[in-house]
């Protein structure tokens, strides 16, 4: 086997050190019934059956020729050089970097992703990042709990978020489900005048922007909402690229901003591996969760990096940490990093503005083709809901388009039934004109 | 912008841009940046320009935002190789991290997982679009519980920490549905920080118990501290002290007698797979490190995956949504009345799935139909471990020295005398060429050093490192000097991280 060196003289070797016969010998701690009789397992593959293997797995399915699909996770452009250098070895080989002076390159790369996700997001403060935009939802709502300290007080939820990050806020705050409440909605965006009252009873504030529907709250009202409560504002975003062309959570006053990265240097993958942004002020540092990377020296005065504020997590803090996380989903953000690097604060700008240009116009010729479908006005970002009249379902027009080998959007009413009638159509910078126009032309037939 | 920290501008230029070679200073990408320096390329706009201020308004609109860098393709492809090179990894060399499992991670993993057929796949596809990841996933599945014998997974967890939670919520939503009144757990002194962590999480109060003389839990200890309020207890085995738990089917028996449920944490799993399944040894649940035990890189701190397996009657309480064959089509299922919910955004690390598939069935029978490679792999990981602890046993105390799986755990009682410690015989370690072992875990044995060397490596490379580390042995007692100061050939000399907290700078600018 080429992945295990030991060959057999190897062994007689290293048994006649250790004064045993056979290999067997070595698991002599282990009682005879226990051990394993028969395993029940298939043939070993080499390379060449390997790459049979799933190549044929891969083609079980073709796959579209063109799609709209977004809803949190986003297909972009990925520079050819985020997986080359990503997939060094020295990055991907290396285990966490809790040895500073041989890992100074993985701790400098996570120090500028800190730098970086605080200038997106308006912060003071990142960690290196966490699991996904929803985990990390999670955790900020964790620690706005343990912040506010108090035991009564609402969890406001917007109505508008994400309904799997719904779901997994309900899975991590199921001891705390009496004191979720939902904040409702006008439309497509939150009700601004309802959340002022809420607001006087709520610890806990959660909104999402752009939401579901690919609206943009109004934080700059929120924010002023939220300033004479005493609420802990989390904030949550699917689409970080929306950081690029809206001012950042913190400008308003998000005291936790929350999101996903994976639009940032990292393929689909069905949604997996990505990585979660987690940004918030200077004031909450012994509060955060996940691993957090400082500048300091070396014993000769050199600039130097290390993992810091360790005593926050599980391995020093076992029962009183801030959390059990002990990963940063590393090559997801190195992948981020990189791209975001290349893009820098002009490339940034530009892809956004293409994002928003496609989305806008695809908007505006579907409207235009289709009369009997309505899109809100409310603002968007690169993602909107085409609302179909009563009789077509969202749910028939994706099989319809599946039946022609693509996706032309996602169909609400799989995540909530009401929703059946809402079609999420995402536009970005890989989307051609003509491929707008085959949407356009397949929504003004089918409506 | 430029930034000059006082620290550097008193250096020497030669030190200060050159450094050993191969191992440049660099800057921070942010020190790189000049106006106008560009690193991307994208195609003309084709549609109607809208400007962020027409679409949300002056208040909401974005302008440029600060301090972001300006770099061109090259000196950001520089940058990023210069800081690899700055790095230690199992491709550079022998990585004995305790409990961290370093082994080789095979490169056809790497390019199964970059097909781009997988790599593209959007989970809110409709499902005739997605068959090639559910089966690679179902596939995946299966061969975990052949393995393990546990007959339900999920592959949601993003993490092994990540799977613990997933696995506790199962033990908790198992007790509430039965209407037992349960209220702690019982972990042993030696387990890692996440299991107790994982614990107050959920809201169980932590029973610990203490490890017995020889290395192993007690059953009398156990016995000492159960009640019918005992939701369960949460062991590792092989044990972080690297042996394999001589009590374990009884403290089962024993956490059954309460209706409790016994949590196996996999992190240790490279020592028995095809040696020993763990519902044999009465395990409820368990989850496993895909970037240990099945070589997915561990990328420097993930991403990783944690499986989590259960017995027969808690597949119910599986996170959503699972994934399923029906006939010849794959469906997610989205609902399911007593799931614990949904833990993860979507389906799981996908791109680890690939990976660990690959491996797995790479390590699949042998060509002769008798063993399996996998047992192969765990009894070359034992061995290595066991050849490591007979050469240093002379040299470093071994507080439980007896046959011992794939780790082995020295102590510093014997480095002492010179005010040397653990720490300063790791730092020495890396002059001598290698990633230290893991340090002051278990927190049961003072001073430990915990040395993993994993079946990827070779004899020579075994014996070289002892080698070293009976060198470093006797430069305690002859050079201590040399121990305390180390390490002094490497990019960094000791680096200050008290300093890091006393003055956090926590970015750039």
């Amino acid at each position: 086997m080429k992945y295990i060196p030991q060959g057999l003289r190897d062994q007689q070797e290293l048994l006649k050190t250790l004064g045993l016969s056979s290999s067997d010998d070595v698991f002599s701690y282990i009682p005879k019934n226990l051990r394993v009789k028969e395993l029940d397992y298939p043939p070993a593959q080499s390379e060449i059956e390997i790459r049979q293997t799933f190549r044929a797995i891969a083609h079980t399915s073709t796959a579209p020729s063109a799609s709209f699909a977004g809803c949190g996770i986003y297909a972009h452009d990925i520079p050819s050089i985020v997986p080359f250098v990503q997939g060094r070895s020295e990055f991907a080989t290396a285990y966490t970097p809790y040895q500073p002076e041989i890992s100074q390159g993985l701790l400098q790369a996570i120090y500028e992703f800190q730098t970086l996700a605080c200038q997106l997001t308006e912060c003071e403060l990142s960690n290196a990042s966490l699991y996904d935009g929803a985990t990390s939802l999670a955790e900020g709502v964790l620690m706005a709990l343990r912040i506010q300290k108090k035991t009564e007080g609402k969890i406001l939820i917007a109505s508008s978020i994400h309904p799997h990050y719904l779901e997994v806020l309900k899975t991590y705050l199921v001891e705390f489900a009496d004191r979720i409440s939902f904040l409702s909605l006008e439309g497509d965006r939150l009700d601004l005048v309802a959340l002022k009252k809420d607001l006087e009873t709520a610890d806990v504030l959660v909104t999402q922007s752009p939401n579901i529907f690919g609206c943009v709250e109004d934080y700059v009202t929120i924010g002023r909402a939220v300033k004479q409560s005493k609420a802990i504002w989390v904030t949550s975003t699917t689409e970080p690229l929306s950081f690029a062309a809206i001012r950042g959570p913190g400008h308003f006053g998000a005291h936790i901003v929350t999101a996903e990265g994976q639009s940032f240097g990292n393929a689909p993958y069905l949604g997996g591996s990505s990585y979660g942004f987690f940004a918030t002020r200077n004031e909450y540092l012994r509060q955060l969760p996940g691993r957090l990377v400082g500048e300091t020296v070396d014993q000769k005065g050199r600039r130097s990096y290390t993992l810091t504020f360790a005593t926050r997590e599980q391995f020093i803090r076992r029962d009183k940490a801030t959390s059990n996380i002990c990963t940063n989903q590393n090559l997801n953000m190195l992948a981020g990093l990189i791209h975001l690097a290349t893009l820098g604060a002009n490339g940034i700008r530009e892809l956004a503005e293409q994002n928003l240009s496609n989305s806008e116009f695809a908007k505006s010729e579907i409207r235009n083709a289709a009369p009997k479908l309505t899109i809100s006005k409310s603002p968007t970002f690169n993602e909107f809901v085409v609302e179909l009249p009563t009789g077509v379902t969202a749910h028939s027009l994706v099989e319809k388009a599946g039946d022609e080998g693509w996706v032309c959007g996602v169909d609400l009413g799989a995540l909530r039934k009401e929703w059946k009638h809402k079609l999420l159509i995402h536009v970005s910078e890989l989307h051609s004109i003509e491929v707008i126009q085959k949407l356009v032309r397949f929504l003004a037939k089918n409506s | 912008m430029k930034e000059t920290s006082a620290a550097t501008t008193m250096t020497p230029l030669v030190d200060r841009i050159a450094g050993p070679l191969l191992s440049p200073e660099e800057p921070l990408l942010f020190e790189k940046s000049q106006p106008g320096r560009v690193g991307y390329s994208l195609p003309p706009l084709k549609t109607p320009r809208v400007t962020f201020e027409q679409a949300f308004g002056s208040e909401l609109a974005r302008e440029a935002i600060v301090g972001f860098p300006e770099v061109s393709e090259n000196e950001v492809v520089r940058h990023f190789v210069r800081l690899s090179q700055k790095n230690y990894s199992i491709d550079t060399g022998f990585y004995p991290l305790g409990s961290c499992t370093m082994k080789y991670n095979p490169k056809i993993n790497e390019e199964i997982a970059k097909i781009s057929e997988l790599s593209s796949l959007h989970p809110l596809w409709p499902e005739r679009f997605l068959q090639p990841a559910f089966s690679i996933q179902v596939e995946l599945q299966k061969l975990l519980s052949s393995v393990t014998g546990l007959p339900g997974f999920t592959l949601q967890p993003n993490a092994g920490a990540h799977g613990e939670y997933v696995g506790i919520k199962i033990m908790h939503a198992y007790h509430a549905a039965k209407g037992n009144k349960k209220t702690k757990v019982i972990v042993p002194d030696s387990a890692h920080g996440t299991n107790p962590a994982t614990c107050t999480m959920i809201g169980y109060e932590i029973v610990p118990v203490k490890t017995g003389p020889k290395g192993y839990v007690e059953v009398e200890e156990v016995k000492k501290v159960i009640d019918s309020e005992v939701a369960g207890i949460m062991m590792t085995n092989p044990n972080t002290c690297g042996l394999f738990e001589q009590n374990i089917v009884e403290i089962a028996k024993l956490i059954h007698s309460v209706d409790g449920i016994f949590y196996m944490d996999g992190a240790n799993f490279n020592a028995i797979v095809g040696i020993v399944k763990p519902s044999d040894l009465g395990v409820d649940i368990m989850h496993i490190n895909l970037h240990k035990t099945f070589s997915t890189p561990h990328g420097g701190g993930g991403p990783g995956a944690g499986p989590v397996g259960v017995r027969e009657d808690l597949i119910p309480y599986l996170p959503v949504p699972r994934v399923e064959k029906r006939g010849e089509r794959y469906v997610v299922v989205r609902e399911e009345a007593q799931s614990i919910g949904r833990v993860t955004g979507y389906l799981g690390n996908f791109s680890i799935h690939i990976r660990a598939l690959t491996y797995m069935l790479s390590l699949g029978r042998e060509r002769d139909g008798t063993d399996t490679y996998l047992k192969r792999m765990s009894t070359a990981a034992v061995l290595n471990a066991n050849y490591i602890r007979e050469r240093l046993k002379k040299h470093y105390h071994i507080p439980y020295n007896d046959v011992c799986m794939h780790e082995v755990v020295l102590s510093d009682e014997w480095q002492q005398a010179g005010g040397i410690k653990t720490l300063n015989i790791a730092k020495r370690l890396m002059d001598y060429g290698y990633h230290p072992m893991t340090v002051y875990f278990p927190l049961i044995i003072h001073g430990a050093m915990m040395i993993e060397p994993t079946e990827s490596e070779t004899k020579e490379t075994l014996d070289l490192f002892c080698d070293s580390m009976i060198a470093i042995a006797e430069e305690c007692k002859q050079t201590p000097e040399v121990v305390l100061n180390a390490p002094t050939r490497v990019n960094r000399e000791r680096v200050d991280e008290l300093r890091a907290q006393k003055q956090p700078k926590l970015r750039w600018g």
